[in-house]
């Protein structure tokens, strides 16, 4: 890596014009699939994202069902397109991880004990990335579950934060994540508009705790927007769905 | 009656307000919301009318599904879909009917009504046990297959031909037998 690190901050703008706390553009629509229970399209920035969801459903294989709860299953992938270098087709390591912390996110929201024996399938397909795909993808298929209609005990709206150039940003793009020195994301449960706690931390970098305070404040901030934009695109597809009645 | 727009999470009231009914739960006193969807207050309790509903089995409800097997005076029906859900159970299990639910008549043999493999529209009767019942016109095969050549058999006034070998077959038939709708 020898090139030249670009300026992320200039004049107390970012590079794409935003302020420090300002989040990308979001659009998210609920229920684009018509075969899954559930889905949701979301574009934060530059990351596209589909999530479904399949379920309450039979368990397979059998050994895995739970005979008091439903068992959670997430899948984060990535398409061989959606990042510059074309990416081999398949998990790696980074999405099992990935997969594995955002079903922890999900897994204490869900009222597991209404589906014994049966299974919730949550698949996220990554078609175009940008940074902090693992946030995008817990607002969609928080969005794809309520849309499936899995009683949940309140909402996951997840944003990251990054340290770029000693200051603490709210939702990284991708040049701030790749040269910034530190990238956290959150995922909190937002429950009757207030955020109750926090489903998702993780940290790469460097950070002060003195910052780390600072960013929680921030993810808090943002999150609370991101979850009034959920909240919305369930309302906008409920509305539709009452004429169609009518 | 309060018809209000809530989301999972939302607080609708406190636990003496109300009886809790489906699509909400309580914690610490309060009720809270589990499902988007609208607020129906109905006889003290609240509950969420679901903007997508989830299948559970009830009594009386009609269920399509498999003869997964058939026994001396049962056959075992592996339960697919509930009428009016185009969506998938939560888990399938494996229902019971017995000869005396088949038909209203005597039936000796329960082979002489239902056969291994067929897709059957039955009416639930009890939904702890999943206990089945084919009793009403509507309700039999809705399609099967030849037990010599495993052809599709073809309805024939009240028997079944198949078309390849010629084999004429009984079954309690549903009134949609081959109509590919139930």
């Amino acid at each position: 890596m020898s090139e030249e690190i670009p300026r992320l901050i200039v004049d107390g703008k970012r590079l794409d014009g935003r302020d420090f706390d300002e989040l990308r553009p979001i659009k998210i629509e609920a229920g684009v699939l018509r075969r899954a229970d559930g889905s949701c399209y979301i574009e934060m920035g530059k990351n596209k994202i589909v999530a479904a969801v399949y379920g309450p459903r039979e368990v397979h294989p059998r050994h895995l069902q739970d005979p008091s709860r439903a068992i959670i299953r997430y899948r984060y992938n990535m398409a061989p397109f959606s990042v510059e270098e074309r990416k081999k087709p398949g998990p790696d390591r980074r999405s099992i991880e990935i997969s594995k912390v955002s079903r922890e996110a999900l897994e204490p929201v869900i009222l597991k004990e209404l589906f014994p024996r049966s299974g919730i399938d949550i698949f996220v397909e990554v078609l175009q990335a940008d940074a902090g795909t693992r946030t995008a993808c817990l607002n969609a298929a928080s969005v794809a579950l309520i849309d499936a209609g899995v009683a949940m005990r309140g909402m996951i709206t997840a944003v990251a934060v990054a340290k770029v150039e000693g200051e603490i940003v709210l939702d990284p793009m991708k040049e701030e994540d790749n040269y910034g020195e530190a990238d956290v994301p959150f995922a909190f449960l937002i429950r009757n508009g207030k955020i109750e706690s926090i489903a998702l931390l993780q940290m790469d970098g460097k950070m002060s705790a003195e910052e780390m305070k600072k960013a929680l404040e921030l993810a808090k901030k943002g999150a609370m927007q991101i979850y009034n934009i959920q909240r919305e695109a369930i309302m906008r597809k409920y509305s539709r769905e009452e004429e169609e009645v009518e | 009656m309060l018809m209000k727009f809530v989301m999972p999470g939302d607080r609708i009231g406190l636990v003496e307000e109300y009886v809790t009914g489906s699509g909400v739960y309580e914690e610490n006193g309060e009720i809270f919301a589990a499902v988007a969807g609208k607020v129906v207050v109905k006889d003290r309790t609240v509950s969420v009318e679901p903007v997508k509903r989830i299948p559970h089995i009830n009594k009386g409800d009609v269920v399509l599904g498999r003869v997964v097997d058939v026994r001396n005076s049962m056959a075992l029906i592996e339960l697919a879909r509930k009428k009016g859900f185009d969506r998938s159970l939560m888990h399938t299990g494996i229902a019971a009917l017995h000869v005396s639910n088949v038909q209203r008549d005597y039936l000796k043999d329960i082979n002489e009504a239902i056969r291994y493999m067929d897709i059957i529209k039955a009416r639930v009767i009890d939904a702890e046990n999943l206990k089945l019942s084919t009793k009403e016109p509507e309700m039999g095969v809705l399609k099967s297959l030849c037990s010599v050549c495993k052809h599709e058999l073809v309805r024939e006034g009240n028997t079944l031909k198949c078309p390849n070998c010629g084999n004429v077959e009984k079954r309690k038939m549903s009134t949609d037998y081959g109509k590919g709708k139930w």
